[in-house]
């Protein structure tokens, strides 16, 4: 089986890894070849839908589910609705150039709204994406010309894979 | 002459069964307290409510009909129907549903039937605002200002309003739940609204009857808890502060009152008044006076609830007195079984509202609890309405819990709050566990000093949806910890072995 990998934030490579006794964890932080986990999945039960997370030195229940139509991850003490999550990163506008669109989880294109060449609005949809069983609607993040769709419909993704790149609009 | 029946508790009472005219937490209270006294107890409960708690705990349980709450709780005739085939000769009616229906009270006594509640003539009295008020001020007990009894027309509304002062709230006589209620800033308003509430005080309550006080905007909501017996004894347990409140619905409530702490001059006449209005009306059995109160700290009658409330709890953590059996033992002819120089209110106690709800919205959530953590603990009492592995009905309360923590301190019984939050975990639903945690942890609420409008003015602090799971310090690792829940490859089914957690207990 093949190891997953993905981007966050800080965009260093991150190892999803399946350990020997089944469990999974991320490696690879900081560029170091560091072989302590920082994030271990002990054990998903499907049908409490439960997850028992290590995170660095605290072990954690988390419960993923669906409520009205939305994925939600909940622990003692609190709850999130995964899909009022920003997914995707690197879409600010810095120093006068639009960073490319990437997708933050894995994900399967759904539909994409936009061609190349297409001028597009801040807020106008993009991509949809399904990621955690959910449709995530991706937007302009300003008023832009689309460069290049770098995906198409049915496409499975990985994290980190650039789905839409800008140019300037004028 | 009534039969008086001796029971195992040591307890002598005229009546033998108690059946449970209500749902939820509230019922599952009653059952309870009624099964400590060594009565028998009956459940009554609908469609929705087949798997809810109260049906399961008490001795037995009549179907009384479809989810609609008009259809099941809200019909007398079959509650009195599941009386009869059961023998019950005492009813509880909780909060809500019937529990200030005066009918209702006068058709148990009819069935011969004891309704562990004040009088329907009390009910009557304190159901009507106008005649509340007026019965009040007569007591000597200090009303907002507004006008004497029904508004004849605009012209007199007008007249009222300029007396007193804008802004002012018109309000339906026979009203209650947040309907038949407007707030006027100007006279334009007040034009704009009299036909309004006139008509929804008719279509609504059946009673065109409106008036008008004085509106007090973000007052504290402080209320004293009465208990009085059928031989003129009648006693206060202190004072409850429920200002944590949104669409007119409280989440958070506490004893004492924060906002007294260091006032007992003022507390000490909130309770007379209160006491004295209660015996003036002749007063019998467990009722709530709610009083508004500014920021000088004056004090203004606002409604009586003739029946137990929702956040009993919090009064009966610091006066160690189990307010609902003092219900059933009153309904019994009981004297109370304590003296007010006897009550004392020790340390500090807090009530969280734990709904199925929207944290940003508050709109209601409803669905099914597959998993339900619920706190422990020392000095934490948990009065759940839902067992796991059921679903949250959507014709009632989407509550789930009432979760108290008493202190020694107001310090000490916010810190355990908190602590109790963090244990509390609903899979299946969105909760309000989150929203809870921030109010508690917000300077405005720990300061002691917060209104009405403490939910409204810093809803932006407290519906945060940023938050992140505790011991994910960045949005970094929280990012990672989804991506890792999202790889499918990451669903490894889990073996034989059971779950290490306990998840169960109500």
């Amino acid at each position: 089986m093949s190891d997953k990998s993905y981007v966050p934030a800080s965009g260093e490579q991150i190892q999803v890894k399946k350990s020997a006794d089944g469990s999974h964890f991320v490696e690879g932080r900081g560029g170091q070849s560091t072989h302590k986990p920082a994030l271990q999945l002990e054990r998903i039960d499907h049908q409490t839908q439960r997850v028992l997370a290590t995170f660095k030195n605290a072990r954690r229940l988390f419960w993923v589910f669906e409520s009205r139509g939305k994925r939600v991850l909940s622990w003692p003490g609190g709850s999130i609705e995964l899909d009022s999550l920003d997914l995707t990163e690197g879409t600010g506008n810095s120093a006068g150039k639009l960073k490319p669109l990437k997708l933050t989880m894995p994900g399967k294109v759904v539909a994409v709204k936009v061609k190349q060449g297409d001028l597009v609005e801040a807020s106008q949809p993009l991509i949809v994406v399904e990621a955690m069983k959910m449709e995530n609607l991706l937007m302009a993040p300003a008023r832009a010309k689309i460069a290049k769709v770098h995906v198409a419909t049915g496409d499975r993704l990985e994290s980190g894979t650039i789905l839409i790149t800008f140019e300037a609009a004028d | 002459m009534t039969p008086v029946y001796l029971h195992a508790s040591g307890v002598t009472l005229p009546f033998k069964k108690v059946l449970i005219a209500n749902r939820g937490e509230i019922a599952v209270r009653v059952i309870r307290a009624a099964k400590e006294l060594g009565l028998k107890t009956v459940a009554v409960y609908s469609e929705a409510d087949k798997n809810s708690p109260h049906a399961l705990l008490a001795d037995e349980a009549v179907h009384i009909g479809e989810a609609e709450a008009k259809k099941s709780y809200l019909a007398p005739e079959k509650i009195m129907a599941a009386c009869k085939a059961t023998g019950a000769d005492a009813l509880h009616p909780g909060f809500g549903f019937l529990s200030e229906n005066a009918e209702f009270a006068r058709t148990c006594a009819k069935n011969e039937i004891t309704f562990i509640g004040p009088s329907p003539e009390a009910m009557d009295l304190m159901g009507d605002k106008l005649s509340a008020r007026a019965a009040m001020k007569k007591a000597g007990v200090p009303i907002v200002p507004g006008s004497d009894g029904a508004l004849k027309d605009l012209a007199e509304a007008k007249k009222v309003a300029k007396e007193i002062g804008f802004p002012i709230i018109l309000k339906a006589a026979a009203g209650g739940g947040g309907k038949g209620m407007r707030v006027a800033q100007n006279d334009r308003e007040l034009e704009n609204f009299f036909e309004t509430v006139q008509r929804e005080a008719l279509n609504f309550f059946n009673d065109g009857s409106v008036f008008l006080e004085r509106y007090a905007q973000n007052p504290h909501h402080i209320e004293v808890q009465i208990l009085a017996d059928s031989h003129g004894n009648v006693c206060h347990l202190f004072e409850r502060e429920c200002s944590v409140q949104r669409r007119h619905q409280k989440v958070i409530e506490e004893a004492p009152a924060p906002f007294l702490i260091g006032h007992d001059e003022i507390r000490e006449k909130l309770f007379q008044v209160a006491v004295q209005g209660a015996k003036r009306i002749g007063y019998v059995n467990a009722g709530t006076m709610e009083f508004v109160m500014d920021g000088e700290r004056n004090f203004y009658f606002l409604e009586m609830n003739t029946r137990i409330q929702v956040e009993h709890p919090v009064t009966e953590m610091i006066t160690g007195i189990d307010i609902v059996k003092e219900q059933i033992l009153i309904a019994g002819g009981h004297k109370l079984s304590f003296t007010q120089q006897e009550l004392k209110a020790n340390g500090h106690a807090i009530e969280c509202r734990l709904y199925a709800e929207n944290p940003h919205t508050f709109l209601p959530s409803p669905g099914p609890v597959k998993e339900l953590l619920l706190p422990g603990g020392p000095f934490v009492r948990v009065d759940a309405a839902m067992l796991p592995g059921q679903t949250i009905p959507l014709e009632y309360d989407p509550m789930i819990a009432k979760l108290c923590a008493w202190g020694r301190s107001r310090q000490e019984s916010m810190n355990r709050m908190a602590r109790a939050l963090g244990e509390t975990g609903v899979a299946g639903c969105l909760t309000n566990i989150e929203f809870l945690r921030r109010a508690l942890a917000h300077q405005v609420f720990r300061g002691g000093n917060y209104t009405t409008g403490f939910i409204e003015a810093e809803k932006k602090a407290l519906a945060d949806p940023a938050a992140l799971p505790p011991g994910i310090e960045t949005e970094e690792e929280f990012r990672e910890l989804i991506a890792l829940l999202a790889s499918s490859e990451a669903k490894v089914p889990l073996a034989s072995e059971p779950a290490p957690w306990r998840t169960t207990h109500v």
